[in-house]
């Protein structure tokens, strides 16, 4: 009698805990990076890296009030065989999903490519959709986006250029804007070079290479590898496993732009 | 004859419990997507708010088309005002009928603008394809997320145990759906640069 009691109070238990993990998500999830998803593979490295770094230093930024900090401007790529397959896709969904920016303040940029998805190198760029969070909008209105989306991506600039314009160009509008910033200065000539040379910048692949060259290398001294342990305490240890940016929790109302190239 | 009693006992206890929590969460989860539903039609309020205002800066801007503009005017300030008199006496029919016809208005808008050449090179009729572009997205948005609190809260209360505390507490058996006429719903397709 007991035992037929505990084993229906167990069973319960386990049903309410399986019921509650149920998961209605029908996106992939943002990668561990966060700011950049580039699940259509056609992003190249150093704009990656470009819009990690500058994601995370926004993220740090809070207003002089105090209350406003966590915004987020994030990145995702998708590859469709056919223009009709974007439809499939509810950015707003996607946003809500990835909860990105606190209190709402988040932009998602997502570049739609076309053509056969197993071959990145053939992918056409088709459509550009900036997704607007719900404080964020009084911020950056469906204009200033248009304008800007105009102004980077829809030209005729290398595709790597103009998105980094245009991620400067969200920044400006965040820094000045929410943030009350006189300027944000960028300068996409140094861009240019930065883009490159991007393989002499110290950055993520030097960090990986310089991992292998501790655990492989015979040359390796004691303080690297002593490094590389405290490295992979605070990472595999403290850290839960792997160590990621998450989203701010925010939410968006379907306001934003799309243009289609 | 004491254990049997301890066991009856036991048993109504045990039931008097169980259902007691069964009311309590289920008179939550009733109230969680009433409120749902209550904050999604909000939602709309505000975006037919939002529409109502860009339309109107739109219908300002084709000055120069006396007939065609104060027709397309005149649509807009009625619809605005059927959804202003339907809200008022909470007539949802009568409010989803005021959307369709700025919708149509709106259509009737972009007609006119796509007629005038000259007034399609202009930054600023840019800017108002980007704003209604915009606001179109997040009603249609708006009207989806109501769309879909009414049916996970419709489906709730028609199935047990939710038909059983709808009934006992009161709540509505069922709420009415946003649908506005063919082709409303559609953002207006507006196709810029090369």
């Amino acid at each position: 009698m007991k035992s037929a009691f505990k084993f229906l109070l167990l069973f319960t238990l386990i049903s309410f805990t399986l019921l509650g993990c149920k998961s209605n998500k029908e996106y992939p999830n943002p990668t561990n990076e966060f700011y950049v998803n580039d699940f259509a593979n056609t992003l190249v490295p150093a704009v990656e890296s470009t819009i990690v770094r500058e994601g995370e230093r926004l993220y740090d930024e809070t207003s002089d009030d105090g209350e406003i900090t966590g915004v987020q401007i994030v990145f995702a790529t998708f590859a469709v065989e056919n223009e009709i397959n974007i439809a499939e896709y509810n950015l707003s969904d996607i946003y809500n999903q990835w909860e990105i920016g606190t209190d709402d303040m988040g932009i998602l940029v997502v570049y739609f490519y076309v053509g056969d998805t197993n071959k990145p190198e053939d992918l056409v760029l088709s459509q550009v959709i900036i997704e607007i969070g719900y404080q964020m909008e009084i911020y950056l209105s469906p204009i200033e986006a248009g304008n800007i989306l105009d102004d980077t991506i829809m030209t005729d600039m290398d595709e790597s250029m103009a998105t980094a314009q245009l991620l400067y160009e969200l920044l400006t509008i965040v820094y000045t804007e929410v943030f009350g910033y006189e300027a944000f200065n960028y300068d996409m000539d140094e861009y240019q070079y930065y883009l490159d040379n991007y393989d002499e910048y110290s950055d993520y692949d030097d960090f990986w290479g310089w991992i292998l060259y501790v655990v492989l290398s015979p040359y390796s001294v004691w303080w690297e590898k002593g490094i590389l342990v405290i490295l992979g305490l605070l990472i595999f240890g403290v850290g839960g496993g792997v160590v990621k940016n998450i989203g701010g929790g925010g939410r968006s109302g379907g306001m934003g732009i799309r243009r289609r190239r | 004859m004491k254990k049997t009693a301890i066991i009856i006992i036991g048993v109504i206890g045990f039931l008097v419990i169980f259902f007691g929590i069964s009311l309590i969460t289920g008179y939550n989860k009733l109230v969680d997507k009433d409120e749902s539903i209550n904050f999604e039609y909000s939602e709309i309020d505000r975006r037919l708010q939002q529409r109502y205002d860009t339309l109107t800066q739109l219908a300002t801007a084709v000055n120069g088309f006396q007939a065609h503009e104060q027709a397309v005017y005149d649509m807009i300030t009625s619809a605005r005002a059927a959804y202003a008199t339907a809200k008022a006496n909470g007539d949802l029919e009568g409010m989803i009928e005021a959307d369709s016809l700025q919708s149509i208005a709106l259509a009737d808008l972009l007609a006119l603008f796509e007629d005038n050449i000259p007034l399609q090179t202009t930054e600023a009729y840019g800017d108002y394809m980007d704003a209604v572009w915009g606001i179109e997205s997040a009603l249609s948005e708006a009207r989806r997320q109501y769309n879909l609190s009414v049916q996970d809260y419709n489906t709730y209360v028609r199935r047990f145990p939710g038909v059983f505390y709808a009934s006992l507490f009161n709540f509505d058996n069922e709420f009415e759906y946003w649908r506005v006429g063919e082709g409303a719903t559609e953002i207006p397709d507006i196709v810029f640069g090369n």
